[in-house]
């Protein structure tokens, strides 16, 4: 089984780059011009940016060229926490192919997952899009460990049937490795020095009705990391699925529904 | 006689230098504008300390004249901010006020000579080839310390154990094809010449990528040339062995100065003639290409270049032509048999500099990405 403290052990440091940003959010002071700088001295974070800007999926009409802009357009909360995720996922090893995906695919996913997320909860919604954007998009982080768990301990067929066999994600994970994915990343956080509050979020993922926190929060990141999970993301099982809990949970289907049709658009266009 | 010798020696020495002249007063302005044009390749003016700055920022002159007493910004106030943007440009006071507190304030910010009002030619034909000749000896002899192998001196080392028993961090400074990659780690043990450091896998790929990386801290004012001994991918470790020391270019590290593709041309164009060039890289504020020809350049010399580059595949692709002609000013300039290598300074025309900034942007995403893919990340 995987030994989670030797690899929390075996992890990077957190960066100055992700101490600054993590800073500007703690503050509750929203510096526009100061995540400016950061975002505009570090390459990664600005061609990120400004690529995500310019995407079809979640970027603007018109074309996006200077990161300002781009913070303008997106808000600044949305931007510091798109720009923490890519400077916390660039920390560590990408290892995808134990399900049986690559590093382009999980940063389509994770623009799928806001995209489904903005539209599902519109403008009146505004609290929570900021809310679960940062989660959204840093679930992933245990993927990495899981995935070159598996290829590094030959489990990858393993793996892979009982993905086929139609178990979900959580489950194939924790018969592999003990943990599912989102316990994991809420590990890794905790490690790096995030709020309580955040890594629990993270942890009850795959785990909603154990949670004892925001149960409306956990249960829509819930969905939304089922529909856009990084083995068979918007498959039919998955969207099937994803209004069964929608009404269980009693979130709005019909919205939910129209966000997955768009997405299902441009997907389709996409893959 | 003494006096045509000098002038004839500093019309040979000033046409290959420009010189910024600031100073309020419109007859002075006139009166010394005169005698500049005739001995300087270039010659700008400014009106007070805050036009001399701007200015010095634009052109970038190799000499500064200016006067004290200014509205707006006094003469002091614009050197003292000349000076943090460069240390060692030259600058030459032109003042009534020659009183010795003025003379050790110029002194301390760093002034090379005084002149004072009302101007004497002699005497400002003597310090012009005074502080001419001192800018020309300084270049050759940056040439010379460049070259030596620095060894990494007690203090230094002393610095970097200071770092590793404080947990303090150090930023490691890799490049591909031009676009910095950068980030912070932890040193977690010193042998000798040797660094262990815990980093992020971005930058553990980029170290593989360059074979080497360069340590920088804010505590030292050197940068230092690491090689690699061992990379542990699982740890998140990198075994580096410090090589040389060295003065980074006022630690402007987060430059893109980026490689094109090979779609991307350049001409020079002279007369009727097109002549092909070798792009070496592009950056925001200036172009570096290798061209052979039988013509002769000098510092500051104007050129019109064409340019060709591919659709923007990211940013902007609303630009239908991709062909632009314009101008430039050559900054640097090196000559090896017939291969000449110019690093030229993009003009003031917005348009151009918009394009290439739009270019820039654009060439950066795709390298990245194209780092990414490349290392299977």
């Amino acid at each position: 089984m995987l030994n989670i403290e030797n690899e929390i052990k075996n992890l990077p440091f957190v960066s100055s780059l992700i101490k600054d940003l993590k800073a500007l959010n703690h503050n509750n002071t929203y510096d526009n011009k100061k995540l400016e700088k950061i975002i505009e001295s570090n390459s990664l974070l600005r061609t990120s940016f400004l690529k995500l800007a310019n995407s079809k999926l979640f970027g603007f009409e018109s074309s996006v060229d200077t990161v300002s802009r781009a913070i303008n357009l997106y808000g600044i909360n949305f931007s510091l926490s798109f720009c923490l995720s890519k400077a916390l996922i660039s920390t560590l090893r990408v290892h995808l192919k134990s399900y049986e995906s690559s590093f382009e695919q999980l940063d389509y996913l994770n623009e799928l997952s806001c995209f489904l997320l903005f539209k599902w909860f519109g403008e009146d919604e505004i609290d929570l899009q900021e809310r679960l954007t940062f989660p959204l998009l840093v679930h992933c982080l245990g993927e990495f460990i899981i995935s070159l768990y598996v290829q590094t301990n030959n489990k990858q067929t393993v793996f892979l049937s009982l993905l086929n066999e139609g178990h979900d994600l959580p489950y194939c994970e924790r018969k592999i490795c003990s943990y599912s994915s989102s316990e994991i990343s809420s590990r890794i956080l905790e490690n790096w020095g995030f709020s309580k509050d955040e890594c629990e979020k993270i942890f009850y993922i795959d785990s909603p009705s154990n949670s004892n926190y925001s149960s409306k929060d956990v249960y829509i990141l819930n969905i939304i990391k089922d529909l856009c999970n990084i083995y068979s993301p918007l498959s039919k099982k998955n969207i099937e699925l994803a209004f069964l809990k929608a009404d269980n949970y009693s979130l709005d289907v019909k919205s939910l529904k129209n966000a997955i049709d768009i997405s299902l658009k441009y997907f389709n266009r996409g893959q | 006689m003494e006096n045509i010798e000098n002038i004839n020696k500093l019309k040979v020495l000033a046409s290959s230098f420009t010189i910024l002249f600031v100073e309020d007063s419109k007859a002075l302005q006139k009166q010394v504008m005169k005698f500049l044009e005739k001995l300087f390749k270039e010659v700008y003016v400014a009106n007070n300390g805050q036009e001399g700055l701007e200015s010095f920022q634009k052109y970038k002159p190799d000499l500064i004249l200016t006067d004290l007493t200014m509205p707006v910004m006094t003469g002091h106030e614009m050197i003292r901010a000349i000076k943090k943007l460069d240390a060692d440009v030259e600058v030459i006071i032109l003042s009534a006020h020659s009183d010795s507190e003025t003379l050790m304030k110029s002194l301390h910010i760093g002034v090379s000579d005084f002149i004072p009002k009302p101007a004497n030619a002699t005497k400002m034909i003597l310090t012009f080839l005074k502080v001419l000749s001192n800018i020309k000896r300084k270049e050759s002899q940056i040439v010379d310390i460049f070259s030596k192998e620095d060894v990494i001196n007690k203090e230094d080392e002393e610095i970097l154990d200071f770092i590793f028993e404080n947990s303090m961090e150090v930023d490691i400074i890799n490049h591909y094809k031009g676009v910095p990659i950068i980030s912070s780690g932890k040193i977690l043990e010193i042998n000798d010449d040797k660094i262990l450091l815990k980093i992020s896998h971005l930058q553990l790929l980029a170290i593989e990528h360059e074979n080497s990386a360069i340590l920088d801290s804010s505590l030292i004012a050197e940068d230092i040339n690491c090689s690699v001994e061992s990379i542990n991918v699982d740890k998140y470790q990198v075994n580096l062995k410090k090589e040389k020391l060295f003065y980074p270019e006022l630690k402007n590290r987060d430059e893109l100065k980026l490689e094109v593709e090979k779609e991307f041309k350049l001409f020079l164009l002279n007369k009727n003639n097109k002549l092909g060039t070798k792009i070496i890289y592009i950056s925001e504020k200036e172009l570096s290409f290798e061209l052979n020809s039988d013509l002769s350049f000098h510092k500051h010399d104007k050129l019109e270049l064409e340019v060709s580059f591919p659709p923007l595949e990211i940013i902007n692709n609303e630009i239908k032509e991709n062909i632009f002609t314009f101008f430039v000013t050559i900054y640097k300039y090196e000559k090896d048999n017939e291969r000449q290598k110019l690093t030229v300074l993009f003009n003031e025309d917005i348009i151009t500099r918009e394009l290439i900034r739009k270019y820039i942007y654009n060439r950066e995403i795709v390298l990245l990405d194209e780092f990414k893919n490349r290392y299977n990340y």
